[in-house]
């Protein structure tokens, strides 16, 4: 269940801001990290514990990735228990002179966001996004929980 | 100078090395979970199976509490009898077992406790009769007696078919019985003893504690030694509300989820991670200091393991869970050794033992796995 490094990303994409949101939307999409999504939208707020024993996963593991995706703003440490930051993920790829990536924490923005540069929504840390792949994690999610 | 050097190490040896420790408004003076089990008021958890004891009790029904060793029978035999101490129509007698037939010691601890005069000079039979007198006058008084008897596992087939006849010799009469010791113990009374065994009205088996429980003995150990809280005799800290200081209530999930939650289990490995934080003073032991320090104890006990115990774990590692036979078969080593050798790595909390489709199953726990994986690439 790993997740290529960012530097890992930056050397084959070449570009820092393409890595670090590749790298983020590669966290926010990974197995382990929908598992634990899926749980925290479904029961509400959890501690590393309750995550690692609804989930039959090990704490360490758990904890190492709830941190991920605490770095990334998709979930909050709030005194020891873990809250998803937003009930939406959006994963947008794009193209531009190679591809591009972006990860928006919140709700998706409507259709005509999508001809947004592709660039500048790159460059966002959060509340931007697009449709290309928007509500992947929420179909996803109904995978796992059908 | 040397004076000073001697007074130092007197006082380290009264403490007990890195104590007193000191945090955010708490005091302990000594280790809390080096003790044994100082008061049986520290009793946490199996709530069920404490109310399932008392109805048995109450219905006079003989009960054998059965599980491996350190899950909590004795803690929690004791605990009840403490109970019944203070109830008025019962009166309660614990006896440890010891090894050998009924012994005198054993009789006399009995009337001892029953408040019976001892004949120093009687004979074994002798001091028997007068215990089933003893217990015999209690019942016509209304007085309801409940024998406790601990660690049974000590006691021969004659000794567990002297507890038992105790029974039948107190003419009309059901004293309760509750007996400690492991489902071995009780397979030998059905296998053997057989008219008496359908004297055991139920088995109550301890398996461990969950995480609420678990929480609740360390919270109580805590309490009980912090010389701030209300029960350490001062003006009142967190730990009466419950808090886990300086523990994190994320750090003993981590301690109860790498080790079978038994009783003794949690208490040696708080001992072990306390211990490392007052010696570096520290002010938390939290999630990311309990990881480390379980790291840290783990490879160094993977590196001195040898013999049957080193067996195990690579077989563990190679072949994933398995039941004590199916490591036995493995090994083709003899299963009184293999036995021995999960109990020993259980007690160090590189296994962990489950409940699985083919019944108890043993397991690396993480860490021992990860601490495994990292020797080999080292």
């Amino acid at each position: 269940m790993s997740v290529p490094s960012e530097a890992e990303l930056r050397r084959f994409f070449d570009d820092e801001t393409v890595a670090r949101e590749a790298h983020r939307a590669a966290v926010a999409t990974s197995w382990l990290s929908l598992r634990l999504l899926d749980h925290l939208y479904r029961e509400g707020a959890a501690s590393t514990g309750e995550l690692a024993r609804h989930c039959n996963l090990d704490m360490r593991e758990v904890r190492d990735r709830l941190e991920e995706l605490a770095t990334a703003g998709i979930v909050a440490d709030r005194d020891g228990v873990w809250e998803p930051a937003a009930d939406e993920l959006t994963v947008t790829i794009g193209r531009d002179e190679g591809v591009t990536v972006a990860l928006a924490v919140g709700e998706p923005e409507p259709e005509g966001a999508e001809s947004a540069e592709p660039e500048e929504e790159a460059d966002e840390e959060d509340d931007s996004g697009t449709g290309l792949l928007g509500g992947t994690v929420r179909r996803l999610g109904r995978l796992l929980s059908p | 100078m040397v004076d000073d050097i001697v007074s130092e190490i007197k006082g380290e040896f009264e403490s007990g090395g890195s104590w007193p420790y000191e945090v955010d408004g708490h005091r302990f003076r000594t280790n809390p979970f080096a003790e044994k089990w100082p008061d049986p008021s520290l009793f946490a958890g199996y709530e069920d199976e404490l109310r399932r004891l008392r109805e048995n009790i109450q219905r006079n029904v003989n009960t054998f509490i059965t599980g491996p060793f350190g899950t909590g029978k004795t803690i929690l035999t004791k605990t009840m009898y403490e109970v019944l101490t203070e109830v008025e129509e019962y009166e309660p007698v614990f006896v440890a077992v010891q090894k050998g037939r009924f012994s005198k010691t054993m009789a006399k601890r009995i009337l001892d406790e029953l408040g019976e005069p001892v004949d120093s000079t009687a004979t074994s039979t002798e001091l028997y009769d007068d215990v089933a007198d003893a217990l015999e006058r209690r019942y016509e008084d209304g007085v309801r007696t409940v024998v406790f008897y601990d660690e049974v596992i000590n006691g021969s087939e004659g000794t567990l078919r002297q507890i038992l006849h105790l029974q039948r010799d107190v003419e009309n009469w059901e004293p309760v019985l509750v007996f400690n010791g492991t489902a071995h113990m009780l397979d030998q009374i059905h296998g053997r003893i057989e008219p008496l065994s359908d004297r055991i009205g139920d088995e109550i088996t301890l398996s461990g504690l969950d995480i609420d429980g678990v929480v609740e003995l360390v919270n109580k150990r805590l309490r009980y030694y912090c010389r701030e809280s209300e029960w350490g005799d001062g003006d009142g800290c967190s730990h009466d509300e419950g808090d886990l200081a300086p523990f994190t209530r994320e750090a003993i999930e981590l301690v109860h989820q790498d080790i079978t939650p038994y009783p003794r289990h949690i208490r040696r490995e708080c001992n072990e991670v306390i211990e490392a934080g007052a010696r570096a003073e520290r002010d938390v032991l939290d999630f990311e200091f309990v990881r480390a320090t379980l790291a840290e104890e783990t490879s160094r006990k993977l590196e001195q393991l040898s013999g049957h115990a080193a067996d195990v774990v690579a077989v563990l590692d190679e072949q994933g869970p398995s039941t004590a036979n199916g490591i036995t078969e493995a090994l083709e080593a003899s299963s009184y050794h293999i036995q021995e050798a999960l109990t020993e790595l259980e007690k160090e909390g590189l296994i962990r033992a489950t409940e699985g489709d083919r019944g108890i199953e043993y397991k690396l726990t993480e860490q021992t796995s990860r601490e495994l994986s990292n020797l080999t690439q080292s």
